[in-house]
């Protein structure tokens, strides 16, 4: 299972955090942190996996962390052993496209400001800490469809959010 | 008046970066009041929060507002709603009950979307409540026909079983339905959620492994499913061996053939966990597993170590073929896969390569910085190590590593490495002199005191301090030790390291006394030790010492710390007290003095504390003194980082502790202002010569007294437990070593009365874990049903129904005992006419269940070539069979191959083979087998033993080895518990033509009792009491044999012996084994 997803920026920001097992909110702020210490740290050669010891104190033993380094965003997946490493590495990638896909050469302030849709997105690849869909055509066009209703719902909101991208 | 936007608060938060949290305090008051508006505010407010709440605030205050926007008609706002709620709800929410109607509602809503929206909040809030009210629902749900709700509403499964189990049984079929669904998606989603439930309890979706198996090699292209799968079976194989025989083909078709690297990765992780036995997939692996660690991509060079480190474990030497592609991988420059391949060394090792190897370690911790630096250490000491020394075939070049360990300024291993020299000079007697040489460098090292932190690398001090004492018999410049021991620099040392190095002192200090007095003779005889300079040791040296010490003790006798001050304040009186009695007597107490020393110190094991049994009657829980009537007691810093090797330090606190419980508080009164004249030496001296045999603990307490003045120090008390320590003279010490031989000693010291046995370390782990406790295999009851909402009045009607069966049932049930209460009334009477008096009196021996065999485990054979240990257990229904289960290790260091283990030749005319496991064939060198055999016993008055044989070809002499394995067969094997009432007993003595035999047994003093005879009968031998006298003196026995033979006894306990009358209705030998085996259970000594 997935136990978090987190988006951090080169700067230590959260710009997405997605926790699957209830955290308070000083819990999670603390392992965002201590993530992107250890994540800040590497060299970008490195492997994309974070040796997490007994005493780093991020969730529990049974954890695994993968991450990936995009422009000024750190992707950050924390999971358990019933995850294959390699296939989280693809997932990372998986969302990096759907993200792409939805907001067109998606950058650091896409993600700032639209916060809500990147959790929309994510919501359709990975529900409640297990992948449902790892095909992002499928995860772009259930949010296009989304999209479509709540456009029809304020069509003067929508123009007026056009307006001001 | 305007609210901000989502976007406006976002802007506003990046505008004001210096005061940000004043900024969002006063957003959130904003939002408190928008709160409060119509829904289209609440909305905005809303989703303001949840923003906030990704950096860091509590929304908590907000959840029923958020459950409002739920509850919104407009998709827009739900959604918005519903992403609040999954963000910050949690099974503390209260209100989230009120959402359990919404979510149900949105589940069924026209708009497939919204129930996406519920479906995903669901997955992310759950609660016991919303899985026990909800799960009913989301079962409906599963019927439907539509994809992406289909795909959720499984996926959601999940986490319904794990906030409410009880669904799992009920709702399980539904769920492996889906597993043939048309739809891969869907086929997908199944999996996932059930390789999720099989880490939990595997056995349980053992049954599904068919249509797993069928998924696996019929589907190509999904590999996220398919990697799961592979996962799935890597839990289910360990808990059935014909699966993983049926997985190989595929799995080794995947690995050949697969584009997915990720998939060949799991697959090889599968074989590692279920297929290990298998050494050509093995073999596979490890040369799939190279490509991967040869391949540019860090990612795969990591998971490719972390996967051989897995196989390693089972087969170190496949992996250790490796080597230079490992030690390649420490030239990496990702520190992760650096760490990897450091953590594959230990295995790699061998007594030939270790040198190698350490040199390219070495290499690595010059360039190594920090934590890394400090792993690499750790790692050295590991390998070293590992097997109380086993590579290690030189230790003055450990001692040389140790030395170039401790010269690293900025690690945390201090202890370690002190606890290292403390236990390789400890166990290894040869390298001692060379390693006290070491030591006296070390101490004069300066950089080592330059920057003292508790657990920096100046814990080395200590150990070299304390090796350089009690071994100060190989200090030929005592003078130039002394000085390193008492440079000023040493008063900034951490305050244990100081104690140390007081003591210390006193011990280079006593053995010069003596060297120079002729008294000391060489402890170990040791012809490496340089002897040469000893000579130089003459009453000048000593003299000298006596300088360097009492000049240069006055600055620790007023050290800051109590430990310290207190034993410098005691080894300066001992000088002093050296002094005065030279002075008088002419010879002086040199002789005294070193007999303080000579005690061998062992090292000592590291459970020993633990295995002290506690004495009869003690109880450790149980308040001595009333804590709250106590006022708080400093406590002692205890440090017992050095438990391997630093027993002295522990030993001497040992004493310490019982001492200054005792006696000690009454002395420091009474002697405080005692000023010492010569005739009380004279007179303490001769009470210390009379007192020598008693108490074994010696040296005065620490810490509390130590406030008073050196003069006024209790000196005059000191000798009352002198010389007591001397428990070996040295004379008596062996004779050992030959030139460079290292011989390392592994034995440790345990308590008297310690008990062999491991098992109270062994924690069992209970997982509490309600989800992995449900059975799934069992068939569905009545009451596996899924929790309904209803209405009241439904409720409390099946509440009184239930409530009168139960009334019902109970008045049926009393009818019942009274009328049984009546029989058993009438049967006790009977009894008593019978029996005079009730057999009621009688130590009970009535009714006992019959004993399970608990297997055991025991070693029959342990030779070069192999450990073989046996179990025998009786087959289920067939009396005159049992199973004998074989556990094989091959110990030699080849392969062997043929390995078949057969009855042996003599043994097989009496004997039938029924089943076995067949030949083992072959066994590579370590590896572990197990066989059985199923033996029918034919005959069985002339079986108590039964000779198997183990035919085995070596890879490398053609010539066959033939272990013989004899197996003990205890009678108890053949003896089938019965319980025969008395009459039928009589029956039997009498009409039976039966054998007679007959054994008496001292009852040792009353030690052996009727009671302890048939409870060790029933246990033991399965003999049940037919009938035994209230007196408790005379008690009968009877059993049958397999055979139908009747085992009768009468055994009486009368003058001292218990003596058994046996009649058995087979030839004498039955008798015979039976006395046998009563002899056996009851040793008569």
């Amino acid at each position: 299972m997935i136990k978090s997803i987190l988006i951090i920026n080169n700067h230590g920001k959260p710009r997405l955090t997605k926790f699957y097992e209830y955290m308070n909110v000083d819990k999670q702020q603390q392992i965002i942190r201590d993530l992107f210490l250890l994540v800040s740290k590497r060299a970008d050669g490195a492997c994309n996996f974070l040796e997490v010891g007994p005493n780093d104190n991020i969730f529990d033993k049974d954890t695994k962390v993968i991450y990936r380094h995009y422009a000024t965003l750190f992707f950050v997946f924390c999971v358990d052993s019933a995850e294959s490493e390699l296939s989280i590495i693809d997932l990372i990638q998986t969302f990096v496209e759907s993200l792409d896909k939805c907001f067109e050469n998606v950058c650091e302030l896409d993600l700032i400001f639209h916060i809500d849709k990147v959790h929309y997105i994510l919501d359709e690849m990975v529900m409640g800490g297990l992948v449902i869909e790892n095909n992002s055509t499928v995860i772009v066009s259930n949010y296009e469809v989304q999209n479509r209703i709540e456009k029809s719902e304020n069509p003067i909101m929508s123009v007026l959010s056009g307006i001001k991208k | 008046m305007f609210e901000r936007s989502l976007v406006d608060l976002i802007r506003g938060i990046r505008n004001h970066k210096k005061n940000e949290t004043r900024f969002i305090n006063q957003c959130i008051n904003e939002i408190k009041e928008e709160l409060k508006g119509d829904i289209q505010k609440k909305t905005v407010a809303i989703q303001k929060l949840t923003y906030i709440q990704m950096l860091g605030y509590d929304i908590s205050w907000a959840s029923f507002k958020i459950v409002e926007v739920m509850s919104t008609t407009k998709f827009t706002s739900k959604r918005i709603g519903y992403l609040a709620a999954s963000q910050s709800f949690h099974e503390g929410t209260d209100v989230i009950m009120l959402a359990t109607n919404q979510i149900r509602k949105d589940f069924l809503s026209a708009n497939q979307n919204e129930a996406y929206l519920a479906l995903n909040c669901l997955s992310n809030i759950c609660t016991p409540d919303l899985a026990r009210d909800l799960a009913n629902d989301i079962l409906t749900l599963m019927n439907t026909q539509k994809t992406h709700i289909l795909k959720r509403a499984v996926t959601v499964l999940y986490k319904i079983f794990l906030k409410y189990p009880e669904a799992l049984r009920p709702a399980f079929p539904k769920l492996r339905e889906k597993l043939d669904d048309p739809e891969p998606s869907i086929v997908s989603c199944s999996v996932n959620v059930i390789c999720e439930l099989a880490r939990r309890n595997p056995k349980n979706y053992l049954p599904l492994a068919p249509v797993l198996f069928r998924i696996l090699t019929n589907t190509t292209n999904n590999y996220w499913m398919l990697i799961k799968i592979v996962k799935l079976f890597a839990s289910l194989t360990p808990h059935e061996p014909r699966l993983a025989k049926k997985l190989v083909d595929p799995l080794t078709n995947i690995i050949n053939s697969s584009p997915s690297v990720s998939l060949l990765f799991e697959c090889i992780q599968t074989c590692i966990v279920g297929m290990n036995d298998n050494i050509p997939l093995m073999k596979l692996c490890i040369t799939k597993l190279r490509t991967l660690i040869e391949h540019n991509d860090q990612n795969l060079k990591y998971l490719g170590l972390l996967a051989l480190n897995n196989i390693m474990k089972i087969h170190p030497k496949a992996v250790s073929e490796h080597r230079e592609l490992v030690l390649n991988c420490l030239d990496d420059q990702d520190i992760s896969i650096r760490h990897r391949a450091l953590d594959l060394l230990p295995g790699m090792t061998t007594k030939k390569n270790i040198y190698d190897v350490m040199n390219k370690v070495l290499e690595h911790l010059d360039v190594a910085e920090g934590s890394y630096k400090d792993l690499i250490i750790l790692k050295i000491i590991e390998l070293c190590s590992m097997g109380t020394y086993q590579f290690i075939s030189d230790f003055e070049w450990y001692i040389n590593i140790l030395v170039r360990l401790s010269q690293i300024q900025e690690t945390s291993h201090g202890k370690l490495i002190a606890s290292q020299f403390l236990d390789v000079v400890i166990r290894v007697k040869t390298v001692r002199a060379y390693g006290t040489k070491q030591m006296i460098q070390l101490l004069k090292n300066p950089k080592l005191m330059s920057n003292p932190t508790a657990n920096g690398i100046c814990e080395v001090l200590y150990a070299a301090a304390w090796i350089v004492g009690e071994f100060s018999n190989y200090v030929n410049q005592p003078v130039d030790a002394l000085e390193s021991f008492l440079q000023p620099r040493v008063s900034i040392l951490p305050a244990h390291i100081q104690s140390v190095y007081m003591l210390n002192s006193l011990k280079v200090f006593s053995h010069a006394c003596a060297v120079a007095n002729g008294e000391e003779i060489v402890i170990e005889d040791d012809p490496d030790v340089d002897t040469s300079d000893r000579g130089e040791i003459t009453q000048e040296t000593v003299d000298e010492c006596l300088q360097v010490l009492t000049s240069r003790l006055v600055i620790f006798t007023q050290s800051i710390y109590l430990d310290v001050q207190e034993r410098a304040c005691f080894v300066n009186e001992i000088l002093k007290f050296y002094t005065v009695t030279k002075d008088t007597q002419g010879n002086s107490i040199s002789r005294e003095l070193i007999s303080l020393f000579t005690e061998q110190l062992n090292p000592v094991g590291p459970k020993a504390q633990k295995k002290v049994p506690v004495p009869e009657g003690l109880d450790l829980d149980e308040w001595i003194n009333d804590p709250k009537l106590q006022d708080p007691v400093e406590s002692e810093d205890e440090d017992d980082m050095f438990t391997p090797g630093g027993n002295a330090n522990n030993r001497y606190r040992d004493s310490d502790d019982e001492s200054s419980h005792s006696g000690h508080s009454p002395h420091i009164k009474s002697s405080n202002k005692q000023h010492f004249t010569k005739e009380d030496i004279q007179r303490q001296k001769e009470e210390r010569l009379s007192r020598q045999a008693a108490n074994p603990f010696m040296l005065g307490g620490k810490g509390k007294r130590t406030t008073a003045e050196p003069e006024l120090a209790p000196v005059a008390t000191l000798p009352k437990s002198f010389g007591s320590l001397s428990v070996g003279t040295p004379g008596e010490k062996k004779k050992k070593a030959k030139p460079k031989q290292f011989v390392i000693d592994r034995t440790t010291e345990m308590p008297e009365g310690a008990k062999d046995s491991d098992s109270e370390d062994e924690k069992k782990f209970n997982k509490n874990d309600a989800l992995g406790q449900i059975n799934l295999n069992e068939p569905l009851t009545a009451n596996d049903v899924l929790y309904t909402n209803r209405h009241r009045s439904d409720i409390i009607r099946e509440k009184e129904q239930a409530a009168a069966a139960i009334e019902k049932a109970r008045v049926q049930a009393a009818r019942k005992a009274k009328s049984e209460e009546r029989l058993a009334a009438a049967e006790k009477e009977q009894l008593k006419k019978s029996a005079k008096k009730a057999a009621a009196a009688a130590p009970a021996p009535a009714p006992a269940p019959p004993k399970k065999v608990v297997p055991v485990f025991i070693n029959a054979v342990d030779d070069e070539n192999f450990k073989i240990s046996y179990e025998i257990t009786k087959v289920a229904d067939q009396n005159t069979q049992l199973k004998f289960s074989f556990k094989i290790q091959n110990k030699s260091d080849e392969d062997m191959s043929d390995v078949q283990l057969t009855v042996s030749e003599k043994d097989k005319e009496e004997v039938k083979a029924i089943k076995s496991s067949g030949e083992i064939g072959i066994m590579e060198a370590g590896s572990s087998s197990t066989h059985f055999e199923i033996i029918e016993f034919t005959n069985i008055t002339t079986r108590t033993e039964i000779t198997f044989n183990l035919s085995a070809n070596p890879s490398s002499s053609p010539d066959v080895i033939n272990t013989p394995i004899t197996v003990r067969v205890p009678f108890v094997n053949f003896i089938i518990n019965t319980k025969l009432p008395k009459d039928k007993f009589a029956e039997i003595v009498q009409k039976e033509n039966m054998t007679i035999g007959s054994l008496k047994i001292p009852t040792a003093n009353g030690k052996l009792n009727m009671s302890i005879v048939s409870q060790k009968l029933l246990n033991d031998l399965n003999i049940n009491v037919v009938q035994s006298h209230p007196s408790g003196t005379t008690a009968s026995f009877y059993a049958l044999t397999n055979q139908n033979h009747h085992i009768a006894m009468l055994v009486k306990d009368r003058d001292g012996f218990i003596s058994f009358d046996i009649k058995t209705s087979q030839p004498i030998l039955l008798s015979t084994i039976l006395i046998k085996e009563l002899q056996l259970l009851f040793p008569s000594n």
